[in-house]
């Protein structure tokens, strides 16, 4: 939290890259300029890792997957910015706050439309990248080269879809097996995640994560202390952070299905007055008009997957916050596209 | 059975029936609207507007020539003046509309995630203007007959572990509690709402009214089809439970199957089917009801040689083929038209 909002916000992709034409330069003895033109500008050569992510990142924003050796690369560096990220990842303001995203590419743009273009918008995103849409591989290929080219501009946290079990039955896996050939992207993929940040803290007083409040958490110092790198587990603090959800009912309450919690409005005034909180913001739950407030405006639950699964019908939200901790939402409706159901209904079926 | 189901959705398919209803909302514009379609025959009618005949296949065009996003559609047709299908199509239930639902379950279950509480199906038979018989089905009476307080709750397969650690909570937070037993799998046993019917069931105990397959199977091209869901929920990502109900009308007869798929991640699979079939001609409905049900692991031996053998169990067509059943009842009414 000792961040200076002073320092300018670099990218480590212009560290490296000054980096790379300082050791041009140094190892080179003629014309210097002359060396720096002859960087080669090349969407495939692991070398020139500025041309090759930026290349990433347009083929991606045209909902074409990379390669798997590229993928595999994009993962080792993406791995690189996140573990050093902290389990509670300090956020500045202004900040775009977004919910579950679930495949849904072409959602995903209109997002950027919706919130402006990254970098000049920073972002917050609270996991649920992947399962259920169709194109899982490029949405989190997309925000993970993103969050490569960004580090600062852009924070991606861990949803519980983020996570080896869950993507073997709603989707992803099937997706990496049927886009790749084999389960190796997805092998990758879910070996990166281990090291996504867990929660966001925006300017020390909005407190961000997927799921919700724990019984084991009673101070945000506590979410510091985790060993997040690891599955997500079926029980526990982590668990609880990805999982669960806020009730009309106080207290702590145990879900009917035998595992999960849900927290009461006592527990959310608690939690928020221990830590000197405005708002705890989550995602999780799908919710028709993009945003729902709950707990007398002490939770808000965000939800950015319009007509999540390609039937709901529902909106998406994002919420922004601006430099004064001023919050707006933006709403916006799903968008007809081509190679995408409209409904769910089919050609007239023959069944029995 | 074909293999339309959500879970067999691909990228392919999903842009083949992209192309295939963005190319049916676009029949040939006709100058004059008052034209009666050229081909249907005079006792199959479109009620609504919206849904008229392909000039092509002679099918109702569904969805509606104009989409709306949100989904929104209400298509139906009527045969011999007698029969009334009215579908209705809407999004998942908004805040206001869902703290209603709730009132009326008198807040003694969660919700589903996602509750399509405007999507209906509705069967009329009117005769002399007169409703004999009225048939409906909506995602809230399916809910209300969800068990509150069952015997046996069904349990996610890691509950256990996760009651331990429960355990180890509550003794320094005793109010831990179930607040809600509901049955969250959703599992009811709803065959459709009778809202009027001057017609009694009777019980099918000699195997006589069997649904004709062959009624079902004859080259009879489908007049009206419509798919809807009512209600699904995830289970919390342990596993799905999808209600989800078709139709398809043909000249002579209709068939409705309402299924409800569960699905508990390594602990069971059920399926709950109602069909309704009715015979126009011979003035008969039939409504059968089955119930399956497997341990999610006896079901997992039925699968061989597969690299993803819990792919098939997220197969409802599978499961349906391959579920044992548990129970079945079949009635049926035959239609008195002097009364």
């Amino acid at each position: 939290m000792d961040l200076d909002s002073d320092v300018q916000m670099e990218d480590a992709i212009d560290q490296h890259q000054q980096l790379q034409s300082q050791q041009s330069v140094n190892n080179s003895t003629t014309n210097s300029s002359l060396v720096l033109n002859e960087v080669p500008i090349s969407t495939v050569d692991p070398k020139t890792q500025r041309n090759t992510l930026d290349g990433w990142i347009e083929q991606l924003s045209k909902c074409q997957p990379l390669s798997e050796e590229s993928v595999k690369e994009l993962c080792e560096m993406a791995m690189e910015v996140v573990k050093n990220e902290q389990n509670v990842q300090p956020v500045q303001v202004p900040v775009t706050i977004c919910g579950d995203i679930h495949g849904q590419f072409h959602d995903l743009m209109e997002l950027f439309k919706i919130g402006g273009p990254c970098p000049d918008t920073n972002y917050l995103f609270m996991g649920d990248y992947v399962d259920r849409g169709y194109y899982s591989v490029e949405t989190v290929s997309y925000l993970v080269a993103m969050k490569i080219r960004y580090p600062k501009r852009i924070t991606i946290l861990r949803g519980n879809h983020e996570s080896r079990q869950i993507t073997q039955v709603y989707g992803f896996y099937d997706e990496c097996f049927r886009k790749y050939g084999s389960s190796n992207v997805w092998k990758t993929f879910t070996d990166l995640f281990d090291y996504f940040p867990i929660t966001a803290l925006v300017d020390n007083s909005i407190f961000c994560l997927h799921g919700g409040l724990s019984p084991m958490i009673e101070t945000i110092d506590q979410v510091r202390e985790l060993n997040r790198f690891q599955e997500v587990p079926h029980e526990g603090p982590m668990c609880d952070l990805l999982w669960s959800d806020p009730d009309d009912r106080g207290g702590w309450g145990i879900s009917p299905r035998g595992a999960g919690f849900t927290f009461g409005q006592d527990i959310s005034e608690q939690f928020n007055h221990t830590n000197n909180l405005s708002l705890t913001a989550r995602a999780h739950q799908l919710v028709m008009e993009g945003y729902s407030w709950s707990h007398q405006d002490l939770v808000v639950t965000i939800f950015s997957a319009p007509n999540y699964c390609y039937r709901c019908g529902n909106q998406a939200a994002i919420m922004e916050v601006d430099e004064n901790h001023n919050r707006d939402f933006l709403q916006y409706d799903p968008s007809v596209r081509p190679g995408e159901p409209t409904v769910s209904r089919k050609t007239p079926d023959y069944f029995l | 059975m074909s293999n339309n189901n959500i879970d067999s959705y691909t990228i392919n398919s999903a842009r083949e029936f992209h192309k295939l209803t963005t190319s049916s909302r676009f029949p040939p514009k006709k100058k004059d609207s008052n034209t009666p379609p050229p081909y249907p025959p005079p006792a199959i009618k479109s009620c609504n507007n919206n849904n008229p005949f392909c000039n092509h296949c002679n099918q109702i065009i569904i969805p509606s020539p104009v989409s709306s996003l949100p989904i929104i559609d209400n298509p139906s047709i009527s045969i011999n003046d007698k029969w009334f299908i009215i579908t209705n199509h809407k999004p998942i239930l908004n805040s206001n509309e869902i703290e209603n639902f709730e009132s009326i379950l008198n807040n003694n279950l969660t919700l589903p995630e996602m509750i399509f509480g405007n999507n209906k199906i509705e069967i009329l038979l009117k005769l002399n203007s007169k409703i004999n018989f009225h048939l409906i089905f909506n995602a809230l009476d399916a809910l209300k007959l969800v068990d509150l307080n069952p015997l046996n709750l069904i349990q996610v397969s890691y509950a256990d572990k996760w009651f331990k650690n429960k355990i180890k909570i509550s003794n320094s937070n005793s109010n831990l509690e179930i607040f809600k037993p509901f049955d969250w799998t959703y599992t009811t046993f709803y065959k459709g709402t009778i809202l009027n019917s001057i017609y009694n069931w009777n019980l099918d105990s000699n195997n006589l009214f069997q649904i004709p397959i062959n009624k079902l199977t004859s080259n009879n091209p489908i007049k009206f089809f419509d798919e809807m869901i009512l209600f699904e929920d995830e289970l919390g990502d342990n596993g799905i439970s999808v209600l989800n109900i078709k139709i398809r009308v043909m000249s002579n007869c209709l068939l409705i199957l309402q299924r409800l798929f569960i699905r508990v991640d390594n602990v069971i699979v059920r399926i709950l089917d109602t069909r309704y079939f009715i015979d126009f001609d011979d003035n008969l409905i039939i409504r059968e009801f089955k119930f399956f049900e497997n341990n999610y692991n006896d079901l997992l031996k039925k699968v061989k040689n597969l690299l993803d053998p819990k792919k098939l169990l997220r197969d409802i067509n599978w499961c349906s083929k391959n579920l044992d059943l548990k129970s079945m009842q079949r009635e049926y009414i035959k239609i008195d038209e002097t009364i």
